[in-house]
């Protein structure tokens, strides 16, 4: 076996049976770690990872009553708890297969089956431990966010060793995808194919035709994966997301569902798979889907006042305000009041007290909701939007109405299935012709600010362009457009008259408000990576700005 | 809803239970190296039916991972999860694995890698089959078991060998010229060639689909499983 020790590694330990805690340390002494920490649960291992850095995490999977091991990385990743130099290993009594295949997105790096022999935890974390060091450049680039030099990186890597290969080429697939290099991912993919049928690779070429919009070419590789890969779960995800884009919600849902019924304990494929079900007005599934989101969110970090909302709105429809009233009343305490809470809470609120034909509850919530909305309107999401919409026609209120759907529209003016979704509301109100010209106006509104920023920019004209898009970005806070035009000019400005912290900040949020759409995922990452260069050129004192999230 | 629904599945019920047994083997064997650590090395007199103990153990827990895959294989609820490995890593994993177990009775295990041969597989269906394989080799091998991995006619080809007596001939299998009508009846050995050929025919690569041999040109003429992967 040769010299070999995890001398200045630092582990942490989480397992719900302290059995099994003291087990595994006292397998991993011998090898002399820097140190070992232990969490009982979820909550104390996330709690441990804000703490400190830890080079191996060894996380049970089923960790008791609250978060699972899953949900224990999805959180870490999530809330940036754990770069990408650090190895989570989820230790499970499954088998790797049907774990791998039923997480959504975040996978764990690797996984050691129950019962944990000596023998296997020795082999594993050496050969995890050797990759760390033998990969710890490109990890390290991507920690920083530099992708373009990660890849170069693994580039340099490929060229000298003939290990790791398909698992650097998978990860650079990813990463080229997430810059936007959409010509070099495929060019990627392809040449693996050529040699081998890897799931991951059809997949992500998958991605790359639906991100280029390409939705026919994208549900056929989708629905070869599938056909080959049944188990390949997040492939339903997609496939499901690409019909959608095709218009197809019906069949979207179908697909869906398949996804569901293999791989159920998904927070986010519930929702989206209530979502869709409710523009199929097939309610039972709507319901369904919105109880089970919020039973597997219980202890999650992506869960969202929202799942309670949605769920009160659709037992509203499905006639049931009594118990529609109770789901409401659960979402102040269940998020602490938070912000977001309110604004929900009093939206659906209002519907739901109509519904139980208390007129004064009706308005005093829905004024409370419209009161919150103009105070926060980066709080408005379309859905809650709606919501409030519906509720300001049926009371008879079209202007505030008309308000809030303004915003609505003005925050996601390029989203046809939202654009769709709000006609339908008015239609149903009775007044289709109005949202026409709404959207008509607002989507022209729109273009002539771009228009005119883009204008005064090429002037010369920058400060008033800054002013201009600074003042749209404010009232649309969520348009990527113009929340990227709004970026640009004051990178432009720092281009000619150098880089300061304020400006670069507030570039940086601009980005972020943008969103990560992928029809401008392209724009998005040229200006990020501007950024990153002003950032450098900033004179040295702290270095803690470099690394926007 | 059907009334089929209220009816229990007894295919359900089983495959549950086999998980559930496969666990708690798991505790048993875990149970077992801690009682063993406690001993002295060389006073004690319990070291023989430890090592039986590990190894029936050790045969009823890679049976009951045996019924489980082929349960789940069909059913198609499940596909092998093919990535690629580094072949001594894994062969070094089955051989730690075993070692101590196959000391006992006096039995020594080496191996035959090149470093750096790499191959695409499901490491746990693979990783198992070897574990188990090597497990069977207990029973027969007089003094030596050997593990070895080469590149052969464009397959990866994963063998295990012993110097025993060598298969019986009803046990002689050749999955080149074979499908797998693999005899079964003749109690659980046919299973589990049964089960290393299901799990080789699970690795496919363009028109290749893995499979495996049996042969008696191990060492001095004993026992030579072969698993061969596209």
């Amino acid at each position: 076996m040769g010299i070999w020790s995890l001398k200045r590694r630092t582990i942490l330990i989480v397992d719900d049976f302290p059995e099994m805690r003291s087990t595994l340390r006292s397998m991993l002494i011998p090898w002399q770690p820097e140190c070992i920490d232990t969490a009982r649960n979820g909550d104390e291992a996330i709690e441990r990872l804000q703490r400190r850095r830890y080079d191996i995490i060894l996380c049970d999977f089923n960790l008791g009553a609250g978060k699972n091991g899953q949900q224990v990385l999805e959180e870490a990743r999530h809330r940036n708890l754990l770069p990408f130099s650090s190895a989570f290993i989820l230790v499970s009594a499954e088998t790797s297969a049907q774990m791998v295949m039923g997480a959504v997105e975040q996978q764990p790096d690797g996984y050691i089956s129950k019962p944990v022999t000596k023998v296997t935890l020795q082999v594993r974390l050496k050969k995890f431990v050797k990759k760390q060091d033998e990969l710890r450049d490109i990890t390290r680039a991507m920690d920083r966010k530099q992708y373009p030099r990660a890849v170069e990186l693994i580039d340099a890597y490929l060229e000298a060793n003939n290990r790791y290969r398909f698992e650097l080429y998978k990860l650079k697939s990813d990463l080229l995808i997430r810059a936007g290099e959409h010509e070099q991912a495929q060019n990627l993919c392809e040449a693996v194919l050529a040699g081998r049928e890897l799931p991951w690779a059809r997949f992500d070429l998958g991605r790359i035709a639906f991100v280029r919009q390409d939705y026919d070419r994208a549900a056929g590789i989708f629905e070869k994966l599938l056909t080959g890969n049944p188990a390949f779960i997040a492939a339903y995800d997609w496939l499901a997301r690409t019909r959608e884009r095709q218009g197809d919600t019906a069949l979207a849902q179908q697909v869906l569902m398949e996804g569901v019924a293999r791989s159920p304990q998904s927070l986010l494929r519930q929702r989206a798979l209530a979502a869709l079900a409710d523009r199929n007005d097939d309610l039972e599934t709507t319901e369904a889907a919105r109880r089970k989101a919020i039973r597997i969110g219980k202890d999650s970090i992506l869960r969202e006042p929202g799942d309670y909302a949605a769920l009160a709105r659709v037992l509203l429809k499905r006639g049931s305000p009594r118990e529609a009233l109770k789901v409401t009343q659960a979402i102040n305490p269940e998020f602490d009041h938070s912000p977001v809470a309110q604004l929900e809470a009093a939206a659906v609120g209002s519907r739901v007290h109509q519904a139980l034909g208390d007129e004064r509850a009706c308005a005093e919530a829905l004024d409370e909701a419209l009161r919150l909305a103009e105070r926060q309107p980066e709080l408005v999401s379309a859905e809650v939007g709606m919501s409030l919409a519906r509720s300001c026609l049926a009371q008879d209120r079209p202007e505030d109405a008309n308000r809030i759907i303004r915003q609505v529209i003005c925050n996601h003016d390029d989203d046809e299935a939202i654009l769709a979704d709000v006609s339908r509301l008015y239609r149903e109100a009775g007044s289709g012709e109005a949202i026409e010209e709404l959207i008509e106006t607002t989507r022209r509104e729109i273009v002539s600010i771009n228009n005119e920023g883009v204008r005064l920019l090429k002037e010369g004209e920058i400060e008033a362009s800054i002013e201009l898009f600074g003042r749209a970005a404010r009232s649309m806070p969520r348009n990527p457009v113009i929340n990227l035009n709004a970026a640009q000019s004051l990178i432009r400005r720092m281009r000619e008259s150098g880089p300061d912290r304020p400006s670069l900040a507030l570039a940086l949020r601009y980005i972020q408000a943008a969103g990560d759409s992928e029809t401008h995922r392209q724009r998005h990452n040229r200006l990020l990576s501007t950024c990153r260069e002003l950032a450098a050129a900033l004179p040295a004192e702290r270095h803690d700005e470099e690394a926007p999230a | 809803m059907s009334d089929d629904t209220c009816k229990p599945d007894f295919n359900i019920i089983l495959a549950n239970s086999v998980h559930d047994m496969k666990n708690s083997v798991g505790m048993l064997l875990a149970a077992l190296d801690e009682i063993e650590s406690r001993c002295e090395p060389d006073g004690c007199e319990s070291r023989d039916q430890f090592s039986r103990l590990r190894h029936e153990g050790r045969r009823l827990g890679a049976n009951l991972v045996q019924m489980l895959t082929l349960y789940r294989v069909s059913h198609s609820t499940w596909t092998p999860n093919i990535s690629e490995h580094e072949v001594d890593e894994v062969l070094e994993e089955c051989l730690l694995d075993n070692e101590s177990m196959l000391a006992l009775k006096g039995i020594g295990i080496d191996m035959s890698c090149e470093e750096g041969l790499s191959g695409f597989f499901d490491h746990e269906l693979v990783a198992g089959l070897i574990g188990s394989v090597i497990n069977n080799a207990y029973k027969y091998a007089r003094r030596q078991v050997r593990i070895g991995a080469r590149r052969q006619d464009g397959y990866l080809a994963l063998w295990v060998e012993d110097d025993g007596d060598g298969f019986p001939p009803a046990m002689l299998h050749d999955g080149r010229r074979q499908a797998t009508d693999i005899d079964f009846r003749s109690g659980s050995t046919g299973l589990g060639l049964y089960f290393a050929a299901t799990i080789a025919a699970l690795h496919r690569h363009e028109e290749r689909q893995g499979y495996i041999t049996t042969d008696n040109d191990g060492i001095d003429g004993g026992g030579r499983f072969t698993l061969y992967l596209p």
